[in-house]
């Protein structure tokens, strides 16, 4: 078999796994009717419903919610913190990362400081934050913000620390000035590294706006889970995790996305090998 | 000799620090290098080549002792050398030709010429079709041909090769010399080539230098076999199995691999 053919069915599978994909996904699907059977059986039984309410009865909440605009109107909220938090903390994470990257005595003097704000749990932070910003929205874009700084900064850092000195040393050979050095390695460097930051605190931005939520709101898909909770209304706190759910699941599949654009030059190709 | 050497080594030597402990790398190595040459440097693994060729290059500098280029004190890299280290340093979010345009990028070339220069150079190295793959898609030997690209691109005039084509099959191999050959001659550019390859050295050089243990050197041998060469004919010359026993000899007389003890 010649090289070409290898790479061919390593990328696109072989006609044998097709099958047993189609094979998996029947599987999924089983398993996922008989979990909504069993938890809607489960339902039945005396007293059962107010614990664990039923998928009827959910469904039937979310088909209401969905009537009335209260899905979208929580839904919208969330996702505006969520982004806005997470647009926030990553652009200054990466600009402190390379203001501070670089200086080595200066990054020194501020690590035992950095490493000690990023060891707070951020969600401890949320009653200081309701004190400084109210209980609006700008609190949980503030949370998610803090908590996606923290991941994009460390990986920028790291990023613009660890570039191979002998690549640094062939752009020299070449003549390059330290403003080459910086622009041609240390920022492509630093940036993948950034990226791979930005990857991996895309759901933390969610973490952090549903956190400010359930602490102290009255909107977002994180409200809706407290108030329906305060009113012991089990179908509605399911509702609203379920939303909660597909929202995580879309963000996950979008650093996917991330990852599939910025990483040709160094992610294998076939990205079904490599577990997400 | 001595009045038209271009890089002049003088009393080099280089102490590595690592933790608490020295490494004596070179021991009081003088060398010159004649102008307009080709000359191989041959020895065993850790004697201390790179480091020689590191500081002819000016990465670093020597403990003591001088290094020369043209008369003038080697005190960093300059724009008329072109150094291809041991290790490949193509920039791994570069493609080929973006890689192989670089120095011309750093001196300003427009882009237009820069591009037509590096796909010249990518289609002699052997790498055409190619230019839009990333190093990590590259082969060991391709990445190499890569590396050789960049450096011929910015047409140095003093070229140090450290390993140029170990990586290399052997008919690639001999493809590449001859390539190397063909791109010296007549140019009047300086080529120092450190190899492990005795045959390699005998058949690129006009001189064959022999290190044993901490750069000392255990043979400098002139090299006068006809100009223009073929690799594969030269080869067959009995004069070039006599000269390969002489170097053999001498190597295998000095053979002690691996760091000096200090
Ligand atoms: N950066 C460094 N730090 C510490 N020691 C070094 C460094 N570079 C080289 N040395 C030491 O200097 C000696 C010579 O190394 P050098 O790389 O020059 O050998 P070489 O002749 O090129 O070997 P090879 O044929 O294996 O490439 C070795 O003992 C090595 O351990
Ligand atoms: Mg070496």
């Amino acid at each position: 078999m010649s090289a070409a053919t290898v790479t061919a069915s390593a990328s696109q599978g072989k006609p044998r796994d097709a099958a047993r994909r189609l094979r998996i996904y029947g599987w999924r699907l089983a398993l996922f009717v008989a979990g909504i059977a069993l938890w809607q059986a489960a339902s039945l039984l005396k007293g059962a419903a107010f614990y664990i309410s039923s998928p009827s009865a959910i469904w039937a909440r979310e088909t209401q919610w969905f009537a009335d605009g209260t899905l979208l109107f929580h839904t919208t909220i969330t996702i505006e913190e969520t982004v806005a938090g997470f647009a926030l903390g990553a652009v200054a994470g990466i600009a402190a990362g390379f203001i501070i990257g670089p200086q080595r005595d200066v990054g020194e003097v501020l690590d035992p400081f950095i490493i000690a704000l990023y060891s707070i749990p951020k969600v401890a932070l949320a009653p200081l934050f309701i004190v400084w910003f109210g209980i609006g929205i700008w609190m949980k874009i503030i949370l998610a913000m803090v908590t996606v700084f923290f991941i994009v900064f460390f990986n920028t850092v790291a990023g613009v620390r660890n570039v191979d000195p002998d690549l640094v040393n062939a752009v020299w050979l070449m003549g390059g000035s330290s403003r080459e050095i910086l622009f041609k390695v240390i920022v492509p460097h630093a940036l993948s590294a950034a990226i791979t930051g930005v990857r991996i605190a895309i759901p933390y931005a969610l973490i952090g706006a549903i956190v400010g939520e359930l602490i102290a709101s009255n909107r977002g898909i994180g409200y809706l889970v407290s108030s329906a909770a305060s009113q012991f209304d089990t179908a509605g706190v399911f509702a609203a995790l379920i939303v909660l759910t597909v929202l995580a699941t879309v963000l996950n599949s979008l650093v996917n996305v991330v990852d599939r654009r910025t990483s040709r030059w160094k992610v294998d190709a076939d990205l079904s090998l490599r577990p997400n | 000799m001595s009045t038209n050497a271009l890089v002049r080594i003088e009393a080099v030597r280089r102490v590595f620090f690592r933790r608490d402990t020295e490494q004596l790398a070179l021991d009081a190595v003088s060398l010159e290098i004649a102008s307009g040459s080709f000359v191989c440097i041959v020895g065993p693994s850790g004697c201390g080549k790179s480091t020689l060729l590191n500081m002819i290059a000016g990465l670093i500098a020597p403990t003591s002792g001088r290094i020369t280029n043209a008369g003038t004190l080697v005190d960093g890299p300059r724009l008329n050398v072109g150094y291809l280290t041991q290790k490949d340093t193509l920039l791994p979010w570069r493609d080929v030709l973006r890689n192989v345009e670089m120095p011309l990028e750093i001196r300003k070339v427009p882009t237009a010429e820069r591009v037509r220069k590096a796909r010249d150079l990518i289609e002699v190295v052997g790498l055409r079709g190619r230019e839009r793959a990333y190093p990590r898609e590259l082969s060991g030997g391709m990445a190499r041909r890569a590396s050789l690209a960049r450096l011929l691109i910015a047409d140095p005039d003093l070229l140090l090769l450290d390993e140029p084509f170990s990586a290399l099959d052997a008919q690639l191999r001999q493809e590449m010399q001859n390539e190397l050959l063909r791109l010296w001659g007549g140019s009047g550019k300086t080529v120092i080539f450190v190899t492990h390859d005795l045959e390699e050295a005998i058949a690129l050089g006009d001189r064959v230098v022999v290190l044993g243990e901490r750069g000392r050197i255990v043979r400098d041998e002139q090299i006068g076999l006809e100009r223009p060469r073929d690799v594969v004919a030269i080869r067959r010359r009995p004069e070039f199995h006599a000269i390969e026993a002489r170097l053999w000899d001498a190597l295998a007389a000095h053979y002690r691999p691996g760091p000096a003890p200090s």
